[in-house]
């Protein structure tokens, strides 16, 4: 599902950066590199995804980036935690690709610039 | 040991090392082989998905595919794995769009001739794909399949054949979904979600003809599908004379009803032999519990079980009418250690919370 | 010496049975493993029924573990599973076990409804984590392992309880398949899963980030031993529905029957292995059926001791928890109701690996001494050996084969040579050491069955963990 992102988002004209597991992930947000949104899947591998949403929020280059969660923890509690550490938008699995779009265009519209990151 | 005894161990020693020693060649070929299949269709499946990875992707946002090449039976069947996959994990207009694009290239028909011919792999994952490609032209041969002894095999036919027609599929298969214990029972929920409503009605169309296993079954699933049955059937079924395991599979689903209607039946059954079904039922009544009830809730304080005491420990201590002044000097009253005991965990609760 | 005669014909006619019994349990995981093979697709696609699966109380006791329980709770919080809830025990450690759970997981404590169904220690305190309100830590009173399991279970809140080692990593998608032959059997008491060995494989925060081989030779020879003990010796036995061991660090239980039977005995060594053996044979006796099952592809990895002495106290405590099992169930053998694990499984864990290394130690002997004596030939000697090491080579083959057609772990072509060598060597001296080993247990056992056994006080060894 990682490349069917990577594919969508680069389509609609965005430049894409994939963290492909927890590690990678946390990494890179720890080393403050750059982006302007970020696709978070809460079962990375190595990591937990809510640690992840937590650091993100921590660190302040990302503290007001727009986060969307992309999962398949469809469960109230996991939501209202989610949105709770700070996510912007919660996207249950299976997702449709054209709403996911939608929501990536509107969070990127108030933000006027072009690059995001899945992980 | 003479010589003879030990010249016959001697051969049954030579023969066993021989035959041992074959069989640990034969095993390492198979390991080397193993091994070789597996590198093989991982890299096979690399080259194959770096290739259709695209046009998958293409499909979904609506681009018209270019097909490389023409598939064979081997590719088409790689093919419909990894769209499984995908349309499983998508939802909306791509994922029309996916089906009917695998449907075009042929992969129904591959789909159609395993399902009959394949092996047990493949008859699986043939179910699992004309399912998802709502193909109904497979109803006949998931209907042989759904009525094989292979648990997995028939479970998965069955989802299958509701995905292709909710109705009739309930209908026809009602008495193995009832009957057939073995049938994981999160996968049924999962599956009989979409259909909650078609389930709910054959269910009570149904009831007087289930035996008490089978109703047993049902009560199960209308609980994870969040069923509620009929008024009528609820009553029927709190009768005191019913054995323990169909009144509490009744009881599980009152206690998520939580209609004060069937208050009084509830509390009939706090005298029921059985102390399963005491403790279900006052874990049941707790929920719709009234004022009046204080009486026979401590009552149920000196029962023998000692889960049906903490529960009606907790019933009271739920009550507004009590408040915990008039818990402590209940608790006081209380002539039994044991239901001293469970009052006063319930008292150190309420103490603790406020 | 006819005396000597009949010990050899006794341990040959022992070898030549015991190795049929490894075959057949073999070929009866061949065809297990083959069938659940068949059923791969499903676990490659993406699992959604996670809502209606039985909650699972994730029971961890724990003694002085705070280097790393921080970790290894972590890595459990990220278990794919729909509802579960982590209940750490600590058993009373004298370090900062709970003081390092507090921190981070910010702990509070909280009161809950005292249903004591099984006798524990005393509990100190109950705490839920303000950040992970599934995470609950018991604090109590040093009892042991078992003191502490029991204490988990009368907490728990959940329908089924796994039991696993603080030190242990669970595969994310554990749980999950270890739950399902309770989903498809409503009568299910144990699923157990498999354990294998994390020496040499690179972890990082609790989770298993690269698989790879110790360079330890006793790790490695452990690796192929746990392979043939769970691949085809808990398999096979799974077929005829008479598994006896269910490693403790690794299993799934229905707490109902569990508390029926009463608990966790606390006063023996293999505690988990005497719970059941107790479940066949109580269970069995009332006229239910005590299904237990075996998970193959439910992975539990675990660090194995690498130097000869805590290896040696291992196996000797294996040994005289197995006795004690045995001889604490004994109304199990032959019994009427008893099944196939009464008439098959406990006769066979009896003779052959109760009594069995007693067997062998004599046998080797008493071949020895008929070389010695010039009963049997050298060249006699020679391919006797030879065919019984040739044996134990195509056991520890098979086991290879097998886990290379269900589970390609190790991916590199180098590790499974190097396996197999290990395989050969493990007949030369390490299969010999185990035996002796063993034969100690047994003796230690009937050393203590003699002595006051009921004034024997245990202070919440954790040898268990070494």
């Amino acid at each position: 599902m990682a490349y069917l992102l990577k594919f969508m988002l680069e389509r609609e004209g965005y430049e894409v950066v994939q963290l492909l597991d927890g590690m990678i992930a946390k990494d890179f947000f720890l080393k403050d590199k750059a982006c302007d949104l970020i696709i978070l899947d809460l079962m990375l591998p190595y990591v937990d995804g809510f640690e992840l949403l937590q650091i993100i929020r921590a660190t302040p280059k990302f503290m007001n980036k727009p986060v969307i969660v992309l999962t398949a923890k469809e469960q109230e509690a996991d939501v209202l935690r989610a949105f709770t550490l700070g996510c912007d938008d919660y996207v249950k699995k299976p997702f449709s690709p054209g709403e996911l779009i939608a929501r990536v265009n509107r969070l990127m519209a108030k933000l006027n610039t072009s690059t995001i990151l899945p992980s | 040991m003479d010589n003879f005894a030990s010249s016959n161990v001697l051969w049954i020693a030579v023969i066993v090392s021989m035959l041992t020693a074959a069989l640990t060649l034969i095993l390492i070929v198979f390991i080397c082989l193993f091994r070789w299949i597996f590198n093989a269709e991982r890299q096979s499946y690399e080259i194959f998905s770096n290739q259709w990875f695209p046009i998958l992707a293409g499909v979904i946002m609506g681009e018209t595919p270019k097909i490389p090449k023409e598939l064979n039976q081997t590719d088409k069947l790689i093919l419909l794995r990894l769209w499984n996959y995908w349309h499983q994990s998508i939802a909306g207009d791509a994922s029309g769009r996916l089906k009917k694009f695998i449907s075009e290239i042929g992969c129904n028909a591959v789909a159609l001739n395993l399902i009959q011919k394949g092996n047990r792999a493949q008859k699986l994952l043939s179910s699992i794909s004309l399912g998802n490609l709502n193909d109904s032209s497979a109803w006949e041969h998931l209907k042989l399949l759904v009525e094989t002894d292979d648990q997995i095999v028939s479970l998965h036919a069955a989802r299958a054949m509701l995905q292709l027609n909710s109705e009739r599929a309930i209908n026809e298969l009602m008495p193995m979904i009832l009957g057939r214990a073995k049938w994981d029972m999160s996968v049924l929920t999962h599956i009989l979600k979409q259909s909650r409503a078609i389930f709910e009605n054959e269910i009570i169309k149904g009831w007087v003809t289930f035996d008490e296993v089978q109703q047993i079954r049902a009560l199960k699933l209308c609980v994870s599908l969040d069923l509620y049955l009929t008024e009528e059937m609820l009553r029927q079924l709190l009768q005191i004379n019913h054995g323990a395991p169909l009144l509490n599979a009744t009881l599980k689903l009152l206690e998520r009803l939580q209609n004060p209607a069937y208050r009084l039946q509830i509390i009939q059954l706090f005298d029921h032999p059985s102390s399963s079904v005491r403790a279900q039922a006052v874990r049941a009544h707790s929920a719709i519990a009234d004022p009046r009830d204080i009486e026979i809730l401590v009552e149920m304080l000196y029962d023998n079980d000692s889960l049906t005491r903490n529960y009606a420990a907790l019933t009271l201590s739920q009550s507004s009418s009590l408040g915990i002044q008039g818990l402590r000097s209940l608790k006081e009253a209380l002539e039994d250690p044991r239901a001293y005991q469970a009052v006063a965990v319930m008292c150190m609760r309420l103490e603790l919370s406020t | 010496m006819i005396l000597l005669e009949i010990f050899t014909w006794v341990f040959v006619g022992y070898n030549i049975a015991i190795n049929l019994g490894y075959i057949t349990l073999n070929l009866m995981s061949i065809v297990s493993l083959v069938y659940k093979n068949q059923e791969n697709l499903l676990h490659k696609l993406p699992q959604s029924y996670s809502e209606f699966e039985y909650p699972i109380s994730l029971l961890v006791p724990a003694y002085n573990e705070e280097a790393t329980i921080v970790t290894s709770i972590k890595s459990m919080l990220q278990l794919e599973y729909s509802s579960i809830e982590i209940v750490v025990i600590n058993d009373g450690s004298k370090d900062g076990t709970l003081e390092a759970l507090n921190a981070a997981f910010e702990l509070k404590k909280i009161t809950q409804s005292k249903s004591e169904l099984i006798q524990t220690q005393t509990v100190r305190g109950l705490y839920q984590s303000s950040q992970y309100p599934n995470l609950f830590v018991i604090d109590k009173k040093n009892g042991g392992k078992a003191d502490s399991l029991n204490a988990g279970i009368n907490f728990s809140n959940s329908p089924l309880f796994c039991a696993v080692d603080a030190d242990s990593i669970l595969e994310r998608t554990a749980l999950q398949r270890l739950a399902k032959p309770f989903m498809r059997d409503p009568q299910m008491v144990v699923s157990g899963g498999t354990i294998r060995v994390a020496n040499g494989c690179q972890v990082s925060q609790g989770n298993l980030t690269h698989i790879g081989l110790s360079t330890n030779p006793l790790a490695l020879l452990q690796v192929v031993e746990y392979l043939r003990a769970f691949l085809f010796g808990r398999l096979g036995w799974s077929r005829l529905n008479a598994i006896l061991i269910v490693s403790g660090a690794f299993g799934l239980f229905k707490k109902e029957k569990i508390i029926e039977v009463g608990g966790y005995k606390t006063n023996t060594i293999g505690e988990d292995m005497e719970l059941i053996v107790r479940l066949h044979r109580i269970l069995r006796s009332r006229g239910e059926e005590c299904p237990v099952e075996f998970v193959a592809d439910s992975v539990c990895w675990t660090e194995v001791p690498e130097d000869i002495k805590t290896l040696r106290n291992q196996r000797i405590r294996w040994q005289r928890g197995l006795c004690e099992s045995l001889y604490a169930n004994k109304g199990l053998l032959f019994s009427k109701t008893g099944g196939a694990a009464g008439w098959v499984a406990f006769p066979f864990m009896l003779i052959f690996e109760a009594f069995g290394p007693l067997l062998e130690i004599v046998g080797y002997f008493s071949m020895f001494m008929a070389v010695v004596f010039d009963y049997i030939s050298w060249n006699a000697f020679f391919v006797i050996s030879v065919s019984t090491v040739s044996i134990g080579v195509l056991l520890s083959t098979s086991a290879l084969a097998l886990e290379e057609f269900s589970f390609h772990t190790y991916p590199k072509v180098s590790q499974l040579i190097v396996l197999w060598l290990v395989g050969i060597i493990d007949s030369f001296g390490y299969r010999q050491l185990n035996t002796y080993w063993r034969v100690i247990g047994l003796y230690k056992w009937v050393a203590q069955t003699e002595a006051q056994w009921g004034k024997m006080t245990r202070k919440g060894s954790w040898q268990a963990k070494n």
